[in-house]
């Protein structure tokens, strides 16, 4: 996906996101192939810029990056939450000592990060 | 104690040391041996030699250039790290089989991994003991439970139900069920390979350090690479719990608490680009 000026609009280019005026009502959507009479109406309308597919291939590499994305994003964060239960409970007989509510305090926050992978 | 060693005796197919790893503890010791000695005894071994190779030029190491050889993996690394790399290939490749369904073999390895990274960690900044035999030492030290998970396998699955039901830690539930532990079964296992005493009293002491006689600072820093290690969640010891915090022990660590932070950050970097030990495991 990539952000052009609308000088450099030209027909064929497929649009990434909804193209809106002023008033924020979509003029263009999402999706749009640009025919030549698209591009004039948006340098008629001083529309700045753009949002534009490279190309379908592109597009669909973006929208499959984006779901792995997602997804790895997803298991870290599940990951991060079952550490975090896992040191909570690994420690609930021990927290009377001092030294070991250092060691939790210290352990906790490597958890919340996630910071062990795999 | 000796009705465990007779136990243990008994197992026929318990894995002895391999000739190269034999030699190599031999020819270390001695002040004439070259890195092309060694080179010549890991050789023999192709598989053991590519293993070998594997983890030498893995991010663990970090090394900008391919290390091709095993002797320029020797001038590298030292005469103790690579013994230290043929003695992990070995004992992983020992205790393959699954064993007991409620012991997970994989993250069980991960943990010894873990536990062998924090101490390395914990003796380079501490000074108090040898890196490598530190980090062997954390990487061995819970040998014996492996050992019950292929040949004591009804003592095994006795203590892993124990410990599903009473939550509690391994150490517990095996002294409820049996009359043995397997920091006893570790021991002799190590002790009949012939390794370090220091590392044999490691295996044995690391839950009670302050009871240790032969090398105390090393067994303290396996005591608190255990707990480190489980703090950190680094896969898998047996149980759900962590042992409480030994203080005489933490006191030979050479350490201050503002020290402990900054070592578990590098014990996680080091964990995980530690991919091509856990791919050996």
């Amino acid at each position: 996906m990539d952000k052009i000026p609308t000088s450099d609009a030209a027909e064929g280019m497929k649009l990434a996101r909804d193209v809106m005026d002023d008033m924020g009502r979509t003029i263009l959507a999402a999706g749009t192939v640009l025919s030549a009479s698209h591009c004039k109406m948006l340098a008629r309308r001083e529309i700045e810029f753009i949002m534009i597919h490279g190309s379908e291939a592109e597009a669909m590499r973006q929208e499959a990056d984006d779901l792995t994305a997602a997804v790895k994003e997803e298991a870290a964060d599940n990951r991060a939450k079952k550490c975090v239960a896992r040191v909570q409970h690994m420690f609930v007989d021990v927290m009377d000592s001092e030294p070991m509510q250092r060691i939790f305090r210290l352990a906790l926050e490597h958890a919340r990060k996630g910071s062990i992978r795999g | 104690m000796a009705d465990l060693q007779r136990m243990i005796e008994g197992i026929s197919d318990l894995p002895t040391l391999p000739d190269v790893v034999a030699k190599l503890n031999q020819v270390i010791l001695s002040p004439d041996t070259s890195a092309g000695d060694i080179n010549d005894i890991i050789t023999q071994d192709i598989s053991l030699s590519a293993k070998i190779l594997k983890l030498v030029n893995s991010p663990f190491y970090g090394f900008p250039r391919r290390i091709t050889t095993i002797t320029y993996a020797v001038v590298i690394l030292g005469f103790n790290t690579v013994r230290n790399l043929a003695l992990s290939a070995f004992v992983f490749d020992s205790f393959k089989k699954k064993g007991t369904r409620d012991f997970d073999l994989k993250g069980f390895w991960r943990h010894c991994i873990g536990t062998a990274i924090c101490a390395q960690v914990i003796a380079r900044k501490g000074k108090t003991w040898q890196v490598e035999e530190s980090f062997m030492s954390g990487l061995l030290y819970e040998v014996g439970k492996v050992v019950m998970n292929q040949h004591l396998t009804d003592d095994l699955t006795r203590v892993m139900q124990k410990i599903k039901s009473d939550d509690c830690l391994f150490l517990d539930a095996e002294k409820a069920l049996l009359d043995y532990d397997h920091s006893q079964v570790g021991g002799l296992l190590l002790d009949r390979w012939n390794l370090p005493p220091a590392m044999v009293e490691a295996a044995c002491m690391y839950h009670t350090p302050a009871r240790a006689e032969v090398a105390p600072a090393l067994c303290a820093i396996v005591h608190f690479a255990d707990i480190m290690s489980r703090a950190l969640c680094m896969g898998f010891s047996g149980d759900s719990k962590i042992p409480r915090l030994d203080e005489t022990a933490f006191a030979l660590l050479n350490l201050a608490w503002d020290d402990i932070p900054v070592l578990m950050d590098q014990a996680v970097d080091e964990y995980n680009s530690a991919g091509a030990f856990f791919d050996l495991a």
